[in-house]
């Protein structure tokens, strides 16, 4: 009884938790209405599916998150999806093993997450700027690559490599799913038990005092960015084995999911704040939601203004929470 | 007859559960410049609140310029015609000193600006007050010292009655401090009234007219000008005096600084054993920011080493070894050195992941340091969220965050700033606390009369050299200039 409590007071003393609890409690809602909105939804196919459907934005929601707590945003990362997509299927068709194309495919990605990190840490260009900016090239990168078509598909060559990333099963759960949870296991003990980590809260909670502390500002935000490229060409892989092809409009508005899945978990927009066990929420209330109102029948332009309003009101919570909290002073 | 400003008569305000102002009473003249010296900062922020909008009061009256503006039963929802001169800017960085002065203010009527007359106009007004600044500079080029006299200048164009000048002797070097305190009196000798906030009677006695300290919420003596001498301040300050002087006389190991050259330090080379404090006293205020750039990595050192026992660090090896050997607290410490989103523990052991070489600090080691630290620090070790805590506690966490990581070499930028006199006695107990570790503190000053209380050696820079040494002994004959 006493080591329960003392794991629910640990548990809660994490920076965050309450946000996420919070959270958590609204997707059981949500989760027992749209059930008894209709059935199917709790069926275990469609739990299935469903888990399916939010690995991938897990997985962006993790690279954004990290961004985020930096203080900074990414607005490449639906674009390095397409990019990745793109060129992993065109190295593919080409003829090139799928491993080394996975390899040379994320070689690329990554090198679009140390650029953003170096625009916007050291030359300081404002983040939305300057991957808005990379956000154009890498989805002008992932249309050049086949000379503005999408590509045959990867062919029975790549059967290995569709399996691994979406057919395949493990343990009853699909592959998708096992490479969520273990990325999700290595950057969350990367952000929460390292000293990287550490420095990426440090950045995005107060910039100077980092600085002044010998905090590595450029390398530590390369290195959020780089999870990021990182995470998003995973996910450019998966759609790639998904549809057997690479499409050039692969990620298009990932960088939207992206967002949502951060802070509808209670990562801050203003940096320094955040868990990715509430990325992991966050990505779930939006899969939940796009699902849920699917089988309620409701069309996809309702189901973008609901989650628009849901990312809307997320944010609002957290700069009022946030900006309006004023430091008790004990005296004056 | 003198004119009354501003009056305020028993008046008590209640906020964050507490009273703020408690029976204050202030009265100003036009064309005084009437000073206001913290020992605690309590109050202070709602009295100034309260000058520059009538925000509503518990009790008591307050008239600005002859009419009862605010009382504890009717107030005017207006703004007064004060102006706040603060430690931060409020000009239109990207606009031109002139559009500041002249075009945004609430009585410019004009739709087509005229640059040149307003630039003319500007020249004059610039002549009559004896400065010399580009009517066409953007604001973003001013200095602090240009960015004081355009705002000073900007109230007196917006027909402001009253100017509240709240701590800036901070952003200002002592010869810029100086200058601006001369502007002020002739602006007050061309009838414009002057609320100056100032935390030392050194600062505020030689040019202000009327001084006045305050003390929880309260102002608990006037002093005319007659009695503005040292002796008769006593009684209302407090000691800083060492009542634990333990710290190690002659401690063994020497550090030497060797040419170190920056942009604007050249060859500046002493030495200082551990345990000790070296001021490094810059009137121009330029070394500060200099020095902070090498030792965080944005700038090279140019030339020169540090010996710290034998171990020599010099440009190429600063940035790794220097992250062990060095701390910095920064300027605006409160501001600049805590991690508010971070725990009191996070925040304490934030530098000691440089000196381990494992990827992160345990939970056991966490706790081990909340055990070790809670015999001088309490309860507050245990806090989770630091907004909760006060100032001395905040400053708690920085300077003992510099004791566990034990450097060899702590360099702080100005200690003492935005601190009433409770806090930097306060700040002079932590820093003394380093001392007694053996970490050998340099504090980076423009304004030195706190720092002499810790102080061994004072070096005073000019032009980035030392042009003169001071042993305790000769402290008396500095200049104390704020």
């Amino acid at each position: 009884m006493e080591n329960r409590q003392n794991f629910l007071r640990r548990m809660m003393a994490v920076r965050g938790m309450g946000q996420v609890l919070t959270v958590t409690v609204g997707l059981i809602v949500l989760c027992i209405v749209f059930g008894i909105l209709n059935p199917t939804f709790a069926s275990s196919k469609n739990i299935g599916n469903l888990l399916r459907q939010i690995a991938p934005i897990i997985l962006i929601g993790i690279g954004q998150s990290y961004v985020l707590i930096t203080g900074n945003i990414d607005l490449s990362i639906g674009s390095v999806v397409g990019m990745s997509c793109m060129i992993s299927a065109t190295l593919m068709t080409k003829g090139l093993n799928p491993w080394a194309a996975v390899l040379v495919t994320i070689f690329c990605c990554l090198l679009v997450g140390v650029v953003n990190g170096q625009l916007v840490a050291k030359c300081k260009l404002p983040p939305f700027i300057a991957t808005l900016g990379t956000m154009t090239i890498a989805r002008g990168i992932a249309q050049i690559v086949n000379n503005n078509y999408n590509t045959d598909s990867i062919g029975d060559a790549a059967k290995g490599f569709r399996d691994f990333f979406y057919y395949g099963k493990t343990l009853g759960l699909y592959n998708t799913i096992w490479i969520s949870i273990i990325l999700w296991l290595i950057f969350n003990f990367l952000l929460s038990k390292t000293r990287t980590g550490r420095h990426i809260y440090a950045i995005g909670s107060n910039v100077e005092a980092a600085k002044l502390s010998g905090v590595g500002i450029v390398g530590t935000t390369t290195k959020a960015y780089i999870v990021s490229a990182f995470c998003a060409s995973v996910v450019g892989l998966i759609i790639c084995a998904t549809s057997g092809m690479g499409t050039m409009d692969a990620g298009n508005m990932y960088e939207m999911y992206a967002v949502a899945a951060s802070v509808i978990g209670g990562v801050s927009t203003l940096g320094g704040q955040g868990i990715l066990l509430g990325t992991v929420i966050g990505a779930a209330i939006w899969g939940v939601l796009q699902n849920g109102l699917q089988f309620a029948g409701a069309p996809v332009a309702i189901r973008n203004i609901v989650i628009g309003i849901i990312v809307v009101v997320s944010v609002l919570l957290d700069v009022v929470v946030r900006t309006g909290k004023p430091r008790k002073a004990k005296k004056g | 007859m003198k004119k009354e400003i501003l009056r305020m008569e028993n008046v008590i305000t209640e906020g964050n559960d507490m009273t703020n102002l408690d029976n204050f009473n202030l009265h100003i003249f036009q064309g005084e410049i009437f000073g206001l010296i913290g020992i605690n900062e309590h109050g202070k922020d709602r009295l100034v609140q309260l000058i520059c909008k009538n925000i509503p009061i518990k009790f008591g009256r307050i008239y600005f310029f002859g009419h009862q503006v605010n009382s504890y039963h009717h107030r005017e929802e207006i703004q007064n015609k004060v102006y706040l001169l603060g430690q931060s800017s409020r000009l239109v960085d990207n606009l031109t000193v002139t559009d500041n002065i002249f075009v945004l203010r609430k009585g410019f009527k004009k739709y087509c600006i005229n640059k040149r007359v307003l630039a003319n106009q500007l020249v004059f007004l610039l002549q009559d007050m004896e400065v010399n600044i580009d009517p066409r500079a953007f604001c973003m080029e001013l200095t602090e010292y240009e960015r004081c006299v355009v705002e000073v200048l900007k109230a007196i164009i917006q027909g402001t009655r009253l100017i509240i000048v709240d701590d800036i002797s901070n952003v200002l070097s002592t010869k810029d401090l100086e200058n601006f305190k001369n502007l002020l009196v002739k602006a007050a000798h061309k009838g414009h009234t002057i609320l100056y906030f100032g935390s030392h009677h050194e600062e505020v006695f030689p040019f202000c007219n009327r001084a006045a300290f305050m003390k929880d919420g309260k102002v608990i003596k006037v002093f005319d000008k007659k009695d503005m001498k040292d002796e008769n301040v006593i009684p209302y300050t407090i000691s800083f005096e060492d009542k634990d002087k333990k710290i190690p006389e002659e401690s063994s190991g020497a550090i030497y600084f060797h040419g170190i050259t920056t942009q604007d330090l050249h060859d500046l080379t002493f030495s200082m054993r551990p345990g000790e404090c070296v001021v490094l006293y810059d009137k121009s205020k330029k070394s500060q920011q200099d020095i902070i750039s090498c030792l965080s990595g944005e700038k090279e050192l140019e030339a020169g080493s540090i010996e710290i026992n034998a171990e020599v660090i010099d440009k190429k090896n600063l940035r790794k070894k220097g992250k062990v050997n060095f701390g910095i607290i920064g300027g605006q410490a409160i501001e600049t050195m805590l991690f508010y989103d971070m725990s009191y523990i996070d925040n304490l052991s934030f530098l000691l992941d440089f000196k381990t070489p494992r990827i992160t600090l345990t939970e056991n080691v966490k706790k081990s340091i909340q055990r070790e630290y809670y015999k001088e620090l309490g309860e507050e070790v245990y806090v989770t969220d630091i907004r909760t805590l006060d100032k001395k506690s905040l400053y708690n966490i920085i300077y003992y965050r510099i004791h566990l990581l034990n450097p060899k070499v702590v360099f702080i930028v100005q200690p003492f700033s935005n601190a009433d006199m409770y806090v930097r006695r306060h700040i002079i107990h932590l820093i003394r606390t380093l001392k007694r570790k053996g970490i050998a503190v340099i504090i980076l000053a423009v304004t030195i009369s706190d720092s002499l209380f810790v102080a061994d050696k004072l070096l005073l820079l000019e032009d980035g050299t030392v042009t003169q040494e001071y042993l305790p002994d000769a402290f008396g004959s500095i200049e104390i200039s704020i």
